[in-house]
């Protein structure tokens, strides 16, 4: 039997290229603005809106709206539970990859 | 969007942020300063000698100076914490929206090696120490050259985690230089003061390359 997971196994959460784009954004630091989400993603503001809306209901991400002095902020953070999802996800990709023989 | 995308590097990209504009470094440089230029007059027969007789006239006095130099130490490191975030949200990152770094922008792995290095150079020194018969002083600078060849691994780490050439090239220069540290015949006091300067200057040299990047890329972004 294969060692490896079938993409269509993956957690389907993740593995969507906005939601992906996202998460792989928000692994790299603490937490990340809606600016600059749409700045690193590319997305634009009503997708990024839709998904992180879409990843916050599953838990794995946390958003929090605020204000930098007068200016509306919006904060998005990764939580615990999405970056261990998102550490497996690239566990059962590197795996699965590898299996094919392709970098 | 790509929709080929390569999450990895994009993780990665963003982890680099931290120390892209060389900001960290200038901070680093400034801490490893601070923290052997303490060291350095700590250990040296002035330090101790004044350390003996101030805890025997004004030991009251004495701790409160050493709790005050600390607290010093550590207003230093938020501050300069504080003030580079706001560097990079009015300047550096005005247009791109914010982060907040990774807590540890480390990986773990890294911090083991080089942890572990750390400790078996450090228990070696010890046990000669234990055992007699070599040079005390030698044996000293071993742990001192130990700790520098610590950071230079995890400089080493970093940079190839996070393809950051810049880094790899410090923790090479560090590293062997700690190791050169070693060989040099200089009192306990005085290896703690070559690392220190080591360790600044590289850092220094670093973030100065790096600020100037940073501020040219971003000069001809407005320009262009």
């Amino acid at each position: 039997m294969a060692d490896f997971t079938l993409p269509s196994k993956f957690d389907r959460m993740i593995h969507q290229p906005v939601r992906l784009a996202i998460i792989a954004a928000l692994a790299g630091c603490e937490s990340a603005d809606f600016t600059f989400l749409l700045n690193a993603t590319e997305i634009n503001k009503g997708t990024l809106s839709k998904n992180l809306s879409a990843l916050e209901e599953v838990g794995y991400v946390e958003i929090t709206k605020g204000y930098k002095g007068k200016i509306p902020n919006t904060s998005v953070k990764l939580t615990a539970k999405g970056r261990r999802a998102f550490t497996q996800y690239r566990r059962q990709y590197r795996r699965f990859i590898d299996s094919v023989g392709e970098k | 969007m790509d929709q080929r995308l390569d999450f990895e590097e994009l993780t990665r990209q963003i982890r680099r942020l931290e120390f892209d504009d060389g900001l960290t470094d200038l901070q680093v440089s400034a801490l490893f300063l601070f923290m052997n230029l303490a060291a350095a007059f700590g250990f040296s027969t002035a330090g101790l000698t004044w350390f003996a007789k101030a805890l025997i006239l004004q030991r009251e006095i004495t701790f409160i100076a050493l709790a005050g130099i600390f607290a010093c130490f550590v207003l230093v490191a938020f501050g300069s914490r504080r003030l580079i975030a706001r560097v990079r949200r009015d300047y550096f990152w005005k247009d791109r929206g914010e982060i907040v770094p990774l807590h540890v922008g480390v990986d773990r792995w890294v911090s083991v090696l080089s942890a572990a290095v750390f400790l078996i150079l450090t228990i070696f020194g010890l046990w000669l120490l234990l055992r007699g018969g070599s040079e005390d002083e030698a044996i000293l600078r071993l742990i001192i050259a130990a700790s520098g060849v610590a950071t230079g691994i995890t400089y080493l780490g970093m940079g190839r985690s996070l393809r950051l050439n810049r880094y790899l090239c410090v923790g090479i220069a560090g590293g062997l230089l700690s190791v050169v540290l070693f060989f040099v015949p200089l009192t306990y006091s005085g290896s703690w003061l070559g690392l220190g300067a080591i360790w600044t200057t590289i850092l220094l040299a670093s973030g100065l390359y790096a600020l100037r990047r940073t501020r040219r890329g971003l000069a001809e972004a407005n320009h262009g």
